[in-house]
């Protein structure tokens, strides 16, 4: 590898109109990622580049980028198995509003899920006992860091810009299957609204991309069918 | 929020009775037990959901009253007799209470076919005490945590920076932050000010820690005369996943659920390295990472003994993240390793309610240091030490009692006018070029082995940094979301910090713990068996030994 070519989103809404690209040539090294690249055209060529960083390993979901229109981690994606022709097109996560360049708002997609009151409430005050079943079941989706790939790669928002989110079914859905939780029939009932559970696709056939293997597809499809054999059904 | 005004200036002021500054499982911990008796503010630097503490692979360690002494004895074992034994029983006597309390607040911990709760037995262990999820331990905890403090109604400042302390007649009554989305400078005031800021792993290059984990809380306590303890020592993690060096993904910390699976360090010729096993059990993170630094050649952690679907069932988290950054073959995975710093043990000297010598002001988790890890950290005493420092810190500084003190509008100007001088400095270095000079010189001088020549010349680089810092500019003076501002903010703190370090590893003239000095390569119990403390002084700080409730160990007892 030598010299590779990042084509990178610049926008600032406050000055810029449009969204423009801007290329930067970086030099490769084979094992470096996205995020390396990204922070050596920061460090080295143009300070005014803004990118959430992650620390090594990108547990914290912070780098969640497009890369090549497909949504991934910078800190989890080899340059090397990304680049075509020598470049790589790098932008912000679709389906977010952008505060500047490739740093997406956060807070407003936080904001939904504090919205589904996010706790364990064990207002029956269920035992903390669990068997091994349930655990597999929760394990999953606790490995979910909110990074927020799934809703970026969620073409629900194409129909309905006011779709509840992937990962607000997902954590409805890691809810409602924890038995210490009291509260499974309001938790459902709270995401059938217009853009909610109905509104989700379950489109299996894409591919799974997110990073921490929690394939929320398949969870939330879990949620759509307990709620159809809670008798709940599409409202028009 | 309200104005003050006098002597002709005015400043907006946000008012709560807690301030927590750290958004990790200490400060989530803290603003949680702090909700119960008042409005608390948590300023975090990064959401946190996105927190350090989210990265933690390991578990969290517990026990009951038969295996109390074990994990009491196999603690300071770790911590090489520079263990605060109170501090360190006390800790453990609680731990059983406080991971029932996680689990109320909803962390699944994984669970055997029994359905009991599942133990594993980490590296410096003994028996098993760690309480765990699969590998994903820190997610969980982060993620309940952070639930329970949505719940509570505590107000979230996040990417927000906490830059300066304010202080009133020596007690602290505030801070100031930066905004880092909008770029505005704020004044805060509250009863008393915890800090869980998390370590400074970050100033190291070859750590688990990015760079932006560089000590912000402990300088801005220092700086106002907080006491920093036991600097030297530093967890390094023998299993770092190795990617380039230097760069921002090299480093993860992937190791401890792994080996304790079997997976086995092997050399470049694929035969297995000795990293002290003995009777099943592993010796602590600085010996193995010791051993590993003594093998010539690249290191690798091999899981190709390893069943898959048992990999399947304990790691994996780390699966997808070996897959997408490594090269795996045929016949399993074999992924390139060495030490990194994964948590430090120095921090803000707190006693056993996480109160500082300053007034006013409170700290926990990584942030700060009881002497409860002595030299050298246990597996799964990490995350224990965070939650329960920070519910203790937390409760404490609620108790605060009396009115709100007044701001210094001055202080509050001149750190808004610091800041804002900051964004106009077009010409000069790079922050991000002295910064990765620093993080490297670190690694080299003060990693697992420390040289006399390589901690001269790490000294060298860090007088350098610091002598440059004044013409550190900036490429772009836009004030929303710049990271540049934040960076220099970054690299002030982390010069202050490495200096603390520096010195104190320094007047160590011993080998303990996780500080392995090649000049003095012998434990000297007769004058180290002490913490070090050392406070801010503008002309150069001294350290100071201080002697604490230690235990002697079996090789004083044979004296």
């Amino acid at each position: 590898m030598d010299n590779v070519e990042l084509v990178v989103t610049r926008y600032d809404p406050e000055i810029d109109d449009f969204h423009r690209s801007q290329t930067f040539s970086v030099r490769a090294v084979p094992g470096m990622t996205v995020l390396d690249a990204l922070v050596q055209v920061r460090d080295e060529q143009d300070g005014s580049l803004r990118f959430r960083e992650s620390e090594p390993g990108g547990w914290s979901g912070s780098c969640a980028v497009t890369v090549n229109d497909v949504p991934c981690l910078a800190s989890r994606t080899l340059l090397a198995r990304v680049i075509l022709n020598n470049s790589a097109v790098i932008g912000p996560l679709k389906n977010f509003p952008v505060i500047c360049d490739l740093v997406v708002d956060n807070p407003i997609y936080l904001a939904k899920i504090e919205a589904l009151e996010p706790w364990v409430d064990n207002a029956k005050e269920q035992p903390a006992s669990m068997t091994r079943e349930e655990y597999f079941r929760l394990r999953r989706t606790d490995g979910c860091a909110l990074c927020g790939i799934c809703d970026a790669n969620s073409d629900e928002y194409l129909t309905d810009p006011m779709f509840i989110g992937a990962a607000s079914l997902l954590w409805t859905y890691r809810l409602t299957s924890d038995s210490r939780d009291s509260f499974d029939r309001e938790r459902m009932e709270a995401v059938l609204g217009s853009g909610g559970l109905w509104a989700f696709s379950g489109d299996t056939s894409s591919e799974d991309l997110c990073p921490y293997a929690i394939d929320p597809v398949n969870q939330i499809m879990r949620l759509r069918n307990a709620a159809s054999q809670n008798g709940y059904v599409p409202t028009e | 929020m309200y104005k003050q005004s006098g002597k002709g200036k005015s400043i907006t002021v946000i008012q709560h009775d807690v301030i927590v500054v750290g958004g990790g499982v200490a400060g989530l911990s803290a603003a949680i037990a702090a909700a119960d008796r008042g409005s608390v503010a948590l300023i975090s630097k990064s959401h946190p959901l996105r927190s350090m503490s989210a990265s933690i692979r390991e578990g969290i360690n517990c026990c009951d009253d038969d295996l109390f002494p074990s994990l009491v004895a196999d603690t300071i074992h770790a911590g090489e007799y520079l263990n605060d034994v109170n501090a360190t029983e006390a800790l453990i006597k609680n731990s059983s209470q406080m991971v029932s309390k996680l689990e109320e607040y909803g962390v699944a911990f994984t669970r055997d076919s029994a359905g009991l709760a599942a133990t594993a037995k980490l590296q410096g262990a003994s028996r098993s005490y760690t309480r765990y999820c699969s590998d994903h331990t820190g997610r969980a905890v982060v993620n309940a945590l952070w639930s329970q403090v949505v719940k509570a109604g505590v107000s979230v400042y996040d990417e927000w920076m906490a830059t300066k302390l304010l202080v009133d007649e020596s007690t602290v009554c505030g801070v100031v932050a930066l905004d880092i989305r909008s770029g505005r400078v704020h004044s805060f005031s509250g009863r008393s000010v915890v800090i869980c800021s998390g370590g400074y792993g970050g100033i190291f290059a070859d750590s688990a820690a990015g760079s932006y984990v560089c000590g912000d809380g402990l300088a801005m306590a220092y700086r106002i005369g907080a006491t920093l303890k036991n600097m030297e020592f530093v967890d390094f993690h023998p299993a770092g996943l190795r990617t380039v060096d230097g760069m921002p993904s090299d480093g993860a910390a992937i190791g401890d659920m792994a080996i304790a699976l079997g997976a086995r360090f092997v050399n470049s010729d694929g035969d297995e390295i000795d990293v002290g096993l003995n009777n099943g059990v592993l010796p602590p993170d600085h010996i193995m990472s010791n051993a590993l630094s003594n093998v010539a050649g690249d290191v690798a952690l091999d899981f190709t003994t390893i069943d898959n679907e048992l990999m399947a069932e304990i790691i994996p988290s780390c699966l997808p993240l070996l897959r997408s950054i490594t090269t795996t073959s045929s016949d399993g995975i074999r992924v390139s390793v060495k030490p990194v710093v994964r948590r430090v043990i120095g921090g803000i000297n707190i006693n056993s309610v996480g109160a500082t010598n300053v007034s006013g002001l409170y700290a926990a988790g990584e942030a700060a240091c009881s002497g409860v890890h002595g030299a050298g950290l246990l597996a799964g005493n990490s995350m224990l030490d965070d939650f329960v420092s920070g519910w203790n810190a937390g409760v404490e500084g609620s108790r605060v009692e009396g009115g709100f003190r007044t701001i210094n509008e001055g202080d509050a100007h001149d750190e808004q006018n610091r800041i804002e001088s900051i964004l106009r400095r077009d010409e000069g270095n790079s922050a991000a070029a002295i910064s990765s000079s620093l993080r490297r010189a670190m690694s080299d001088g003060f990693g697992v082995l420390r040289s006399p020549d390589g901690m001269e010349i790490a000294s060298q680089v860090l007088f350098d940094c610091r002598e440059s810092l004044n013409g550190v500019a900036i490429y772009d003076g836009r004030s929303r979301y710049n990271q540049e501002l934040v960076k220099v903010l970054e690299l002030q703190n982390m010069i202050e910090v490495a200096g603390a370090l520096v010195t104190s590893a320094m007047a160590r003239k011993e080998s303990r713990g996780s500080h392995k000095r090649t000049d003095f390569i012998e434990v000297d119990d007769e004058r180290y068996q002490k913490h070090s403390e050392i406070t801010f002084h503008p002309n150069g700080s001294e350290v100071s030994f201080v002697s604490f409730p230690a235990i002697r160990s079996s090789r004083q007892e044979a004296q």
